[in-house]
């Protein structure tokens, strides 16, 4: 009964309360749509950081630094009778920093070297080739590399050409000396981040143990792949705790400050944002007032029947957290086509300058999480905002709406 | 031999206007037996409706007690006084009061559903007691396209429909033409009859007043003058 009267004075197209829950709703949804949006950008924002982070550093780097690790399967061995999960991949690489010289510029880079026969089953770089084809067996036999594509258009490579890479030695004996190796480019990669795509360069990982006067066996470090990224986190923590020989870094390391302003920023823009629902329940609470005297002769007809006090003034939390809910459905309407919009101006590439945004590409997304608070959020203001006008009828007399007959 | 439905002692009510007491009741005493119908009247201001709102438990007196059936209602819960007051009391106001979003059919339906019968009997009942009041093809009429009378009598219809064993009217022929005024009296004096309930009515409408058991009339918070018809 309360709540057919509640939704029947709701959507009748009679009466000012109907215009202010037609404001309330409208004031609602916009602050609900901006709330959505934006949390969506940094859901975003994060995804695509982590993709990056996923496809070009994996989940997981173990080395013994600063000594090599020289036999792989030893070495995997001997960590998996130490660390509580098995289930890995793993594959050998080889990485340090060099400089590329080419048309008489030069750049620091970092140099990867990576096993042709198990680089895929921890990496995914593969799909991030943009021109090219990814064959690191051809890389080997033909010297080949693979380089970021914001390194290529700053040095205007094309494939096939040839970039010379440079590596210093500091040697106790004769002081600095160096090696030159030239490459040939065989592909160039979209990495996802503006830092590697302009610091990377990626080659087979015997061409980068020649170039960096590695032995035959050696290697950095391995890079592992769990089923769940998350695990990779708790290995970490049983390395650390165990004081196990091993110095590992995760994916999360290695954008430890980013990962972390994003987590808060994600909490620092969501409560911020509310303020816009505050402000759209401020309608609510308006509205709901001006119900309370428009209705007042309704109300006390209703306690002549015999509601009571507390039912009465519950039809007014009623009313609100309808519009609380019809709100929230229309704010993701209007969040989900604000967000296709933006999508499509991101595409353009205007509005998202990489050397700014560290990232080549950004799509926005509703993060299911994040509709669950921001409905709790809405649900909760939207009840604070009818306790008030609730109160109010539930202190009027029976009498006062006839008072004046 | 017959008992007394209702009855109050000694009723006082002081409102606070402007900072000053204004006192409307000076101590009424009031009596109702069952299956009477006494009608109140009485000039603007005198305190007829404050009565009736007090005698329906919608006011409470500042001094004074409400007596139902024996049991002194006065200081009940809300919780009680809703109870008893779907239970017990019919209401019918001067301007009918209906719910506007609500058709002739659903506005009769609501005590029922305050109390919680299903909505298939409650719609039964409503329809039944809408067709004895001769709104058989106004069931589904909002209050905006009933006539001034029609919607009066579907007032009536819902101040019925759990057949109370009294029935509190204010001014309930206050907006209607010589017509639908008697009409209306015949009406409430049918319900006397038919189901035994105690009908008060508060009027200025002497004529009115003539169809009911007793008169009494109220004039400055007090009884003034004391008839029987």
């Amino acid at each position: 009964m309360i709540y057919w009267y509640a939704s029947r004075t709701l959507t009748t197209t009679r009466g000012l309360f109907n215009l202010s829950t037609l404001l309330s709703l409208v004031s609602l949804a916009i602050g609900i749509a901006t709330l959505i949006t934006v949390m969506a950008l940094v859901s975003g924002y994060e995804k695509a950081l982590k993709a990056s982070v996923f496809d070009v550093v994996g989940h997981m780097l173990v080395t013994k630094a600063p000594i090599p690790i020289y036999n792989v399967e030893d070495e995997v061995k001997n960590l998996k009778q130490k660390i509580s999960i098995q289930d890995f991949s793993y594959s050998p690489y080889v990485q340090k920093e060099a400089l590329v010289v080419s048309r008489g510029k030069i750049q620091g880079v970092i140099v990867e070297g990576l096993d042709v026969n198990s680089y895929a089953s921890v990496s995914n770089i593969n799909r991030r080739i943009v021109s090219g084809v990814m064959d690191l067996a051809k890389a080997a036999n033909d010297s080949g590399i693979y380089v970021g594509k914001g390194l290529g258009e700053e040095f205007k490579l094309k494939l096939n050409d040839t970039i010379n890479v440079v590596v210093p030695f500091s040697d106790y004996n004769f002081g600095i000396r160096r090696t030159v190796q030239p490459f040939k480019i065989l592909g160039f990669l979209d990495l996802g981040k503006y830092e590697y795509n302009n610091r990377y360069v990626l080659t087979e990982i015997t061409n980068a143990r020649k170039l960096f006067e590695f032995s035959d066996s050696a290697s950095t470090g391995l890079r592992l792949k769990f089923n769940d990224p998350k695990l990779a986190l708790k290995i970490q923590n049983e390395i650390i705790d165990k004081n196990l020989p091993y110095s590992a870094q995760t994916w999360k390391d290695t954008n430890l400050s980013l990962f972390e302003a994003i987590k808060i920023e994600r909490v620092i823009i969501f409560f911020i944002l509310c303020i816009m629902i505050v402000i759209g329940a401020f309608n609510l609470s308006t509205g709901l007032f001006l119900s309370v005297y428009k209705k007042t002769a309704d109300m006390s007809v209703l306690r002549s029947l015999g509601l009571q006090a507390r039912h009465v003034a519950s039809i007014f939390i009623i009313q609100g957290l309808i519009i609380g809910v019809v709100g929230f459905i229309f704010g993701i309407a209007l969040g989900y086509l604000m967000l296709q919009i933006l999508n499509f101006v991101l595409a353009s590439g205007l509005f998202l300058p990489p050397e700014v945004y560290k990232l080549n590409a950004l799509v926005l997304e509703m993060n299911p999480k994040d509709l669950i608070f921001i409905f709790l959020a809405a649900m909760a203001i939207c009840l604070v905002a009818t306790i008030s006008p609730a109160l109010k009828i539930y202190k009027l007399k029976p009498s006062e709406g006839l008072r004046y007959d | 031999m017959t008992e007394t439905l209702l009855k109050a002692v000694g009723i006082k009510k002081t409102f606070l206007r402007d900072q000053q007491r204004l006192q409307i009741l000076h101590g009424l005493d009031f009596e109702i037996q069952q299956g009477e119908s006494v009608a109140i009247v009485g000039g603007s201001g005198t305190g007829k409706s404050t009565l009736l709102q007090i005698l329906g438990t919608l006011d409470s007196p500042t001094e004074g007690e409400v007596f139902f059936k024996d049991q002194n209602v006065t200081h009940w819960s809300d919780q009680k006084l809703a109870e008893f007051r779907n239970q017990n009391l019919g209401f019918v106001f001067q301007f009918h009061h209906l719910l506007q979003e609500f058709t002739a059919l659903e506005n009769v339906m609501i005590p029922c559903l305050i109390q919680k019968m299903p909505n298939g009997l409650a719609k039964a009942k409503a329809s039944y007691v809408l067709a004895e009041l001769g709104l058989k093809d106004r069931l589904d009429h909002f209050p905006s396209q009933l006539s001034g009378g029609e919607q009066q009598r579907v007032a009536i219809a819902r101040s019925v429909v759990l057949k109370p064993a009294l029935i509190l009217a204010d001014e309930p022929t206050g907006n209607l033409d010589a017509k639908n005024t008697k009409q209306i009296q015949k009406v409430f004096l049918e319900l006397v009859e038919s189901f035994g309930a105690s009908v008060v009515v508060v009027t200025h409408d002497r004529d009115f007043a003539s169809g009911f058991n007793r008169i009494l009339e109220l004039k400055d918070g007090l009884w003034d003058h004391l008839s029987f018809a």
